[in-house]
């Protein structure tokens, strides 16, 4: 009986995290942050005080993972990608500093620096805490969903990475970028069963950016959180309206699938 | 160094991180939902993954070695954002329940409930048991590989595994067990 039931849950489990559900555009928005909390050497929260502890690839219980701090790296903010730093040991090298003083050696983990993270204080959802991935944009990972029109990256120069990211400038990347942050964080919500929160941010996005470049994608949430929402006829109009602008749309499926027309 | 030399490098690092990125995704982003991370959570855990397993990504050379990298970067982000799911659990357990009244097979609703209940009964188990349960039983990877990645023997993958699945059955039933008595 019980052996069912975890083969079950395993089963269940497995389809529900299939790869094929992750939305291309879900993962493009968030290697946009990637690639710019690199280049920009932002910490990341809950890695952001303390020490720098090479760990070994395999994993070691109790001691090697506390191990795994990495503390001022962030702050030192010595990866290669962002630095023109001609000593590459920072980046490369086990780092091993372990105080305070060490981590703050170049002057780097200031309140300045850190108030130029571009990553959130995490914890919870905090719309206005998440922070806009601007521009430093990047070959796309997946099909390119637009990102050709990114401008080349703004970069940090000299021998040590600038301590505050370069202001984003007021062009259609910051625009793609802001864009897909309001879509990620629509998804977001109807990932988590806020159909009508994910319509609120998505309005917000029609509003700003009707005819942007994510526009395909917005009217695919869209028909998609009204349906969710048990607005089915809405939903449907929406998804009409989709198929009308871009009849070769690879959303239109699950957009069907979301309103129940896709079952027999 | 000349800066040409150095512009090199990190356009191979970053040239780098992009395919470990397109490569792992999908490892990284269910792993973390099996560590506890919330779905409204997970895709800013993956960028922390990501952002601080690019430090040290280069020195890896190996598919394998990478993965077991990420998994490790992964279990310390899970760490810091799970704080969260313990909230949850009460309701997750409630809807827990509600799974096994359905086919997870066919139904996605009842898939997505299994899910939440498997990832709930997982934060039960000991850390060794759990990542040995998330890399052989969901991720399917052979003893050999979640050895590796876990930096352990073959026989104690095996063996975590089992254990893992005893436990896990355990937990099950007695969840069973309330709903069970609950309906009665």
């Amino acid at each position: 009986m019980s052996d069912d039931i975890l083969r079950e849950l395993v089963e269940g489990e497995r389809a529900a995290l299939d790869p094929a559900e992750t939305p291309d555009d879900a993962k493009q928005a968030t290697w946009n942050r990637v690639a710019h909390s690199v280049a920009i050497g932002a910490p990341v929260a809950g890695f952001g005080a303390g020490k720098v502890v090479a760990a070994k690839a395999g994993l070691s219980y109790g001691k090697g993972l506390a191990a795994l701090v990495f503390a001022g790296a962030a702050a030192v903010g010595a990866y290669e990608l962002a630095s023109d730093r001609d000593d590459p040991s920072v980046a490369s090298a086990p780092v091993t500093a372990t105080s305070p003083a060490a981590s703050g050696r170049e002057g780097e983990s200031t309140p300045a620096r850190r108030g130029a993270s571009s990553v959130r204080d995490d914890e919870d959802e905090g719309d206005a805490a998440v922070e806009v991935p601007a521009p430093v944009v990047v070959p796309p990972v997946t099909p390119p969903p637009r990102a050709a029109t990114a401008r080349p990256a703004p970069r940090a120069t000299g021998r040590r990475p600038e301590p505050e990211p370069t202001p984003p400038p007021a062009d259609a990347a910051s625009a793609l970028a802001e864009e897909a942050r309001l879509l990620a964080d629509a998804r977001r919500k109807l990932q988590a069963g806020q159909a009508r929160a994910a319509l609120i941010v998505l309005d917000d996005h029609a509003e700003r950016f009707a005819h942007g470049q994510l526009r395909e994608d917005r009217m695919a949430l869209r028909a998609r959180a009204l349906c969710r929402a048990g607005d089915l006829e809405a939903g449907r109009r929406e998804g009409a309206a989709l198929r009308k602008a871009f009849p070769s749309s690879s959303h239109l499926d699950r957009t069907a699938q979301a309103c129940g027309d896709a079952t027999p | 160094m000349p800066l040409s030399i150095s512009r090199g490098a990190r356009k191979a690092a970053q040239a780098r991180l992009r395919q470990s990125y397109a490569d792992h995704y999908g490892f990284v982003w269910r792993s973390l939902r099996r560590l506890g991370v919330e779905e409204d959570a997970v895709d800013d855990a993956v960028h922390d993954v990501f952002v601080v397993a690019a430090r040290r990504l280069h020195e890896f050379e190996d598919r394998a070695a990478v993965t077991s990298w990420l998994f490790a970067v992964a279990i310390r982000v899970a760490k810091h954002k799970r704080r969260a799911l313990a909230r949850h659990l009460r309701r997750t357990e409630a809807v827990a329940n509600r799974a096994k009244t359905r086919t997870p097979a066919r139904d996605p609703y009842a898939q997505h409930d299994a899910a939440r209940t498997l990832h709930a009964l997982l934060q039960r188990l000991d850390d060794k048991l759990r990542h040995a349960f998330i890399l052989m039983e969901l991720e399917q990877m052979t003893g050999k590989e979640a050895a590796a990645t876990l930096g352990i023997k073959v026989a104690t993958a095996h063996s975590r595994l089992r254990l893992a699945r005893e436990q896990l059955r355990a937990h099950a039933a007695e969840l069973a067990g309330q709903d069970v008595r609950r309906s009665a």
